[in-house]
């Protein structure tokens, strides 16, 4: 039997990143720690989470393993529990059991064959920003309701996030000094589908800057950090939105 | 699991037999001009230059739709995304999957992250299934539309393509489609007829020998027979038979009817030869006989050419309507079988058939009355919703259905909110004009 035993803080906002993506994912576990890979049906969106064995208060694994778990009955388990408990999970051959201080929730593991891992493809670009989520957040809210696509721009001085329909108009823009990093030697851009970068920054809630890193109509790729001395540390992929 | 998988040794084999070529897979299953348009149609796409976004093929279930869609996409070293079966397949959906998937590109694609070219093969699979559930969830205007914002080749498979057309919305999907019939041959009387059912045959046989499955030629006949061209079915059928270790010595069955459609039966009564068998095979349909009779009062003159065959197959339709007219006013449901019986026998007044192909229409008085009542029960449901948001009944509701209007066309964007609060459905938005 595996125990391991992590902030319920912690793994709330796993399975919320993992949501936005998949209702089913594959948690893969070694001696470093759980990797957790998904891609969504439309294969647009993409995560990939690492979780370092050092985040865990207790982390005994009996064998590596893979377990497929149902993301949405883990966000429900998950809801009785308060953000400064400690959640204990147990795996028994196909069962997994969260032990929530008094409560013991026990659910069935899926069958493997049915979830699969993706591959991640090798998406580098060397034009990025460092940015705070809150202010990428404001412009992503501004845009909302405008269209379902925004267009990311960066050169040397400035960041933009820009959206437009035939009516209406939403455009952050972030000069140089109000950005953490940037690295751009020729101004790029690129559109993302903006529902999915809401339902990404707002299930990612305790971290407070990320890295964005795109080119001329290539995938955008969000490197996040969170958790206890940052060590929870992942990635998000958007495919960019194909032009004429 | 079984069947997909053999589905696909299946074809890998009828191939190897035919020439040893892959790309030439679907021409054993599909007309050759079809499978030429298929192949254009990819490789347009492929060149950037696609003048049909959406390829729509139709056709009896297990005849190869699907499978063709996976060979396509294996072919070309596109990944397949699909809206799931599991999943509903409703507007949301098709908004997700669909529309998401085709507008963007493909993370899964390593090699093609370039975003000119098309990057993933979508898969609308039994689209029948989307379109069904209580009113229009507006799935099939989702769909018309989500294909004319692609970029990337989306396949539309379902098995009733004449019913499909007639929905609302479906006019747009069908303009941007390369519209295919999948069967498996052309017509009952051509050699590709026998061909097909032959090579059937020594591959049921082949899969069943390469299983270690001892049945007779008898029974692999059967499972042919039993199910028309449902190659699934067969394979199904195989599969339960290895299931249960079939015993020495036993023969199948013939049990199973193939579900006959309302076409099929017409054509049997317009053309078919033997009443009797028109007869069962209509008893397995669920057309009851008023009905029936409307299909024949549609299509008969579709067949029925000559004046003096016109005529007498009218004679017999308004006998069996005599029939279905005592039945009304006497409750006396014995008639029943005379007025069915007198439909079948049109086919042996018919001396002189019309020598070509007649595509059967489905009776206009039944879309009629159905359209009329499909306005009436959106117009209801629109005044309940629209009476719940101002605190006032349906009927006073069905008053002020103007003022929606006005918003509609003034305030395009509030509408919107509006209707997406109140979530109404397309037949509804075309109540308020």
């Amino acid at each position: 039997m595996s125990r391991l035993t992590l902030s319920v803080k912690n793994l709330k906002e796993i399975a919320d990143l993992l949501n936005t993506v998949v209702t089913e994912a594959k948690f893969k576990l070694d001696q470093t720690g759980i990797s957790i890979k998904a891609v969504d049906p439309s294969h647009v969106a993409m995560i990939s989470i690492d979780i370092p064995k050092e985040l865990f208060t207790e982390y005994s694994l009996e064998k590596d393993d893979e377990l497929a778990i149902d993301v949405e009955k883990l966000k429900t388990t998950l809801k009785v529990a308060r953000d400064s408990d400690e959640i204990t999970v147990k795996i028994e051959k196909d069962k997994i059991a969260f032990e929530i201080g008094a409560v013991i929730r026990t659910m069935n593991l899926l069958d493997g064959n049915a979830v699969s891992i993706p591959r991640i493809p090798k998406i580098t670009s060397e034009f990025y920003v460092v940015l705070a989520k809150q202010e990428f957040d404001k412009g992503l809210r501004a845009a909302e309701d405008v269209s379902d696509s925004i267009k990311l721009s960066l050169s040397a001085t400035e960041f933009k996030a820009k959206s437009s329909s035939e009516t209406e108009e939403s455009e952050l823009i972030l000069p140089k000094d109000l950005l953490k990093e940037v690295s751009c030697e020729s101004p790029v851009k690129s559109s993302y589908p903006i529902e999915y970068l809401i339902k990404f920054t707002r299930a990612l809630q305790s971290c407070e800057e990320f890295k964005l890193s795109f080119r001329d109509d290539y995938p955008l790729t969000v490197d996040f950090r969170f958790g206890k001395d940052s060590l929870i540390n992942g990635a998000f992929y958007l495919a960019p939105r194909m032009e004429e | 699991m079984f069947s997909q998988v053999y589905t696909q040794i299946l074809f890998s084999v009828l191939l190897i037999t035919e020439d040893y070529r892959p790309k030439e897979l679907s021409e054993l299953i599909l007309k050759k001009d079809a499978k030429r348009q298929i192949i254009s149609w990819i490789n347009q796409w492929k060149a950037g230059e696609a003048t049909k976004k959406a390829l729509l093929l139709f056709g009896p279930p297990g005849v190869g739709k699907t499978t063709l869609s996976l060979v396509l996409a294996r072919e070309m070293g596109f990944p397949l995304v699909e809206i799931n079966s599991s999943e509903k397949r409703n507007r949301e959906a098709i908004d997700m999957v669909v529309a998401l998937g085709g507008a963007y590109g493909d993370l899964t694609n390593i090699d093609a992250l370039d975003s000119k070219k098309p990057q993933k093969i979508i898969l609308v699979d039994e689209a029948d299934n989307i379109f069904e559930g209580q009113g229009d969830t507006g799935g099939i205007t989702a769909l018309g539309k989500a294909i004319s914002k692609s970029r990337n080749p989306i396949i539309i498979t379902m098995n009733e393509f004449y019913d499909f057309r007639r929905k609302q919305g479906a006019q747009s999907i069908i303009e941007q489609s390369l519209t295919i019939e999948f069967k498996p041959y052309s017509r009952k009387r051509d050699t590709d007829y026998k061909e097909f059912f032959s090579s059937l045959r020594s591959r049921m046989k082949f899969i069943a020998d390469s299983e270690g499955m001892e049945i007779s030629d008898l029974t692999i006949d059967r499972i042919v027979e039993n199910n028309g061209t449902d190659i699934r079915a067969m394979l199904n059928d195989l599969e339960r038979m290895r299931n249960v270790s079939v015993k020495k010595g036993y023969e199948m069955e013939k049990t199973r009817d193939v579900e006959a459609s309302a076409y099929t039966v017409i054509d049997m009564s317009l053309r078919g030869e033997d009443p009797a068998e028109t007869y069962n095979r209509l008893m397995d349909t669920d057309l009851d006989p008023e009905d029936y009779l409307l299909w024949l009062d549609k299509n008969a003159s579709m067949v029925a050419i000559e004046p003096d065959d016109l005529n007498s197959s009218y004679d017999l339709i308004s006998t069996a309507d005599g029939f279905i007219g005592r039945i009304r006013r006497k409750q006396h449901y014995g008639f029943m079988a005379y007025a069915s019986e007198a439909g079948t026998h049109i086919c042996t007044v018919i001396s002189n058939p019309n020598p070509h192909y007649t595509k059967y229409e489905f009776p206009s008085f039944i879309i009629g009355l159905s359209r009329a009542k499909r306005v009436a029960a959106d117009r209801r449901s629109l005044s309940l919703k629209y009476g719940r948001i101002t605190h006032s009944s349906s009927v006073t509701a069905s008053k002020d259905i103007w003022l929606l209007k006005m918003l509609k066309q003034k305030r395009r964007k509030e509408f919107e909110n509006l209707a997406i609060r109140l979530s109404f459905s397309s037949g509804e938005t075309d109540v308020i004009g």
